[in-house]
């Protein structure tokens, strides 16, 4: 169920109700867990089984990998979790990608490898990255396991991020579940606000976008130069929009029940460079990524040519994370020339006055805007051949149908009011929801989710992933 | 109590705040009401449209799209123009529809006479319509000729009432085919109304109005997809020749001078493709001696040329749904041409 059904919020108010009823905090506990794996069973039961085994084993590493001080032990240990998560992701996620292009390299020789019907469990790559990180703080000795199993299966399945993150960090989040799960009202009225604004982002801005851009998108020789780059702006906040407005959801939906999920996003589109970019987007991806690949791979700490091959190599596997394309690996490439490149040149300007001057500014952003829009392409098109028309229309100018969307012209302002909105949420400033005031914002925007929802829901990108 | 009195005058502001927006943006209709003749139409009064294109527009007391019409005078020459959404254009700005820019071309020709060009188009009709209300606006207009805007739908899902939404249609009586009429949607409101008229007001209410549409869309189990109108496929089999072929015989029985305005469903994909109707109109026209005017080749020719569909709008999508300007100006011309050759007396 997504967020925005009313399936969903019919489900959330019986798990909020039974908090608030529920003495016991063990109790609580349990049917929290069962709730969440109810939701996730409600996408597909198939894979229940699947989320509860990998916490298991995962736990279970865990515990072998603390029980034990011989460091070669402990490495072997981590190494097989890591290859049992390996294993499950690449498995289900990865294994018909690399037999499509191996039978590519192999066509030549009429070899045919085959093809497995294989179904992807929803938000397997979120739920790997998640036990990953759990074993491996253990191993670094940077958290230690919790008293009960039970904790760590409800870390993984905690159904407010358990689709499409935010990945959570074993330490911020399984201390929140050794103290009671108490239900406050200001903890609610917060927390409505939040996935209220996420609804918004979602509903109001990402599924509008959506009626312009796929059509696009799906024939965009038939569009002109001016159509298709407004088209590629219009992804770039289509995409913002609804994986945000999916993670102020999962973070609200949190709050509501006492839990506190990092934000994920912090206003990317105003990135000077790339850099900050990747500090500003997804950013529990981009830590993940940071923390346990890049760090694990030398970081910055083997020279520059060492350290620019490793944003590569890090970029390159974040982009395959988000889909079995080679459109996604491109996608990551571009991001990891874009870090490398901006490594070097940062090097270069360091020390000098340039970057102050207000024309440097406008012009990072402006070049940064234009490179992230220029590398969405690949991430949306559902091919290579698309992207390359797309680029071709984006950078030579030429015919076609003019539609100039009325809305991208409305996203954009309602996009400006609703960061600063957040901005303010972000300082923990929010209405209060017992006023006038408040209740005439609330009754306001809720109104106009009501009135302005399209016909059509579009699903949520990064489910895919 | 207090909390109570805060959460009602809240919603009921933020109601009004948003009634405001809709009506100045995106929907504002009159009350409906029943007309002994033409049944369910809109009181006269302002509307705005901002679903599909934009526009603002006044009805007159029988709903069209049109100042009252007045007795017509010595020098008069009155083009009607009867047809559906397509002729009523709520999309567009009067001066953009075909009809004003049919009139203002023709007056700008250098005829003897003053040519009114009646905009008598209204969302959901089809020849079942016009047909059943032709007495009434002979003595109404008095034309001197009438232009019938049809499409695919007209000889097919609309005239048969496919879709069981039709308050007017044809179907087979006892010998021949006659215009049946489905009361309940003949009227202009519904039985709550109809018992309490002092209700009737909540109908112009676009906060109202809006919601019921909404959450009937929410609560459906599935989202369905309306078949936006270039998607239609018009399933002609032998009842519709026979049922063309009456209607078209009962127009030359109730209207002089009439001529078929035949707007096509262009598949921009792929604009070659012709309609059986359109070939249907041509031939039972011809049989009772009736011009034809179809705007396929017009339609098409503009897409290769300049690549810009005649349908479609910025806030909606190019290519589907009723025309734009682009397709207006089109028919304005093409029927411009038609009245230039023929000499207006």
């Amino acid at each position: 169920m997504i967020f925005s059904s009313k399936e969903y919020f019919v489900f959330f108010i019986l798990v909020l109700l039974l908090m608030m009823i529920i003495k016991r905090n063990p109790v609580k506990k349990a049917v929290l867990l069962l709730a969440s794996y109810y939701f996730y069973a409600y996408w597909d039961y198939r894979f229940v089984v699947l989320m509860f085994i990998m916490s298991l084993v995962n736990y279970y590493i865990g515990l072998m990998i603390e029980s034990t001080g011989n460091s070669v032990v402990r490495k072997r240990w981590l190494a097989g979790s890591v290859i049992f998560n390996l294993i499950i992701l690449g498995f289900f996620k990865y294994f018909n990608f690399f037999v499509d292009s191996a039978n590519m390299l192999l066509d030549n020789l009429n070899v045919r490898l085959p093809l497995l019907d294989i179904i992807l469990p929803v938000g397997i790559s979120f739920i790997v990255f998640e036990v990953m990180s759990y074993t491996i703080d253990i191993y670094r000795k940077n958290n230690g396991s919790p008293k009960s199993f039970w904790d760590l299966a409800l870390l993984v399945a905690f159904f407010p991020h358990l689709i499409a993150g935010p990945i959570l960090k074993p330490k911020h989040f399984l201390p929140q579940l050794e103290n009671p799960i108490t239900i406050r009202w200001h903890n609610v009225e917060y927390g409505i606000q939040i996935f209220v604004f996420g609804l918004v982002k979602k509903v109001l801005i990402a599924d509008r976008l959506a009626f312009f851009i796929d059509p696009v998108f799906k024939n965009p020789q038939d569009y002109s130069f001016i159509t298709i780059w407004l088209a590629v702006i219009a992804y770039a906040i289509q995409i913002y929009c609804d994986f945000s407005g999916y993670s102020d959801m999962a973070i609200g939906s949190a709050k509501c029940l006492g839990f506190d999920i990092p934000r994920n996003f912090n206003m990317p589109y105003i990135s000077r460079n790339i850099t900050e970019f990747w500090r500003r987007w997804h950013i529990s991806l981009s830590t993940w990524l940071k923390e346990y690949l890049y760090i694990a791979l030398g970081g910055n700490r083997k020279g520059k040519i060492r350290q620019y091959a490793n944003l590569m190599i890090v970029m390159l596997l974040g982009g395959l994370w988000h889909g079995s394309s080679w459109n996604f690996v491109i996608w990551g490439g571009l991001h990891g020339i874009g870090l490398a490149v901006h490594k070097m040149y940062a090097d270069y300007v360091k020390g000098t006055t340039l970057s102050d001057h207000f024309l440097y500014k406008t012009v990072s952003w402006l070049v940064t805007f234009l490179f992230v829009c220029t590398a969405w392409v690949f991430f949306r098109s559902s091919d290579f051949s698309v992207s390359l028309v797309i680029l071709q229309k984006m950078f030579m100018v030429s015919d076609g149908i003019h539609w100039y969307a009325t809305p991208l012209l409305i996203a954009i302002p309602l996009l400006i009011a609703s960061h600063y909105a957040g901005s303010k949420l972000k300082d923990y400033y929010c209405v209060k929801l017992n006023t006038f005031k408040g209740l005439l914002v609330f009754f306001f925007i809720l109104f106009g989710l009501l009135f302005l929802t399209p016909v059509h829901s579009s699903p949520f990108i990064y489910f895919q992933f | 109590m207090k909390f109570i009195l805060k959460l009602g005058a809240s919603a009921v502001s933020a109601l009004l705040v948003w009634e405001i927006v809709l009506q100045l943006f995106v929907s504002k209709m009159p009350m409906p009401q029943s007309h002994p003749i033409l049944g369910r139409i809109s009181s006269g009064g302002v509307h705005v449209h901002g679903t599909e294109g934009f526009s603002w527009y006044t009805t007159n007391s029988i709903g069209m799209r049109e100042s009252e019409i007045a007795p017509k005078g010595s020098n008069e020459y009155r083009i009607l123009v009867l047809g559906d959404s397509y002729t009523e254009a709520a999309q567009l700005f009067k001066n953009k529809t075909y009809t004003a820019l049919l009139e203002r071309m023709l007056n700008s020709n250098g005829n003897d006479k003053s040519i009114r060009v009646l905009n008598f188009g209204m969302s959901g009709h089809s020849p079942a319509y016009y047909l059943q209300f032709a007495d009434y606006y002979n003595e109404l207009v008095s034309p001197d000729y009438v232009v019938i805007q049809v499409n695919d739908g007209d000889f097919s899902s609309d005239l048969m009432n496919t879709n069981n939404d039709k308050a007017l249609y044809i179907a087979s009586g006892d010998t021949d085919y006659k215009i049946m009429m489905n009361a309940s949607k003949f009227n202009a409101s519904s039985k709550i109304i109809q018992k309490y008229p002092r209700l009737g007001f909540i109908t112009s209410i676009s906060t109202i109005r809006m919601a019921k549409e909404k959450l009937a869309m929410l609560l459906s189990p599935a989202n369905t997809v309306n078949a936006s109108y270039s998607s239609i496929q018009a399933k002609a089999d032998y009842k519709t020749e026979e049922i063309m072929d009456w209607t078209l015989r009962q127009f030359k029985q109730k209207y002089t001078n009439v001529s078929f305005l035949y707007l096509p469903s262009i598949d921009y994909g792929n604009p070659e493709t012709e309609s059986h109707i359109a070939e249907l109109l041509n031939r039972y026209a011809a049989k009772y001696d009736f011009p034809v005017f179809n705007m396929t080749s017009d339609f098409t020719s503009y897409y290769k040329q300049t690549r810009q569909p005649v349908h479609g709008f910025h806030n909606t999508s190019p290519g589907e749904g009723h025309m734009n300007e682009a397709g207006h100006e089109l028919v304005a011309r093409r029927l411009d041409d038609f009245f230039e050759r023929r000499a207006i007396h």
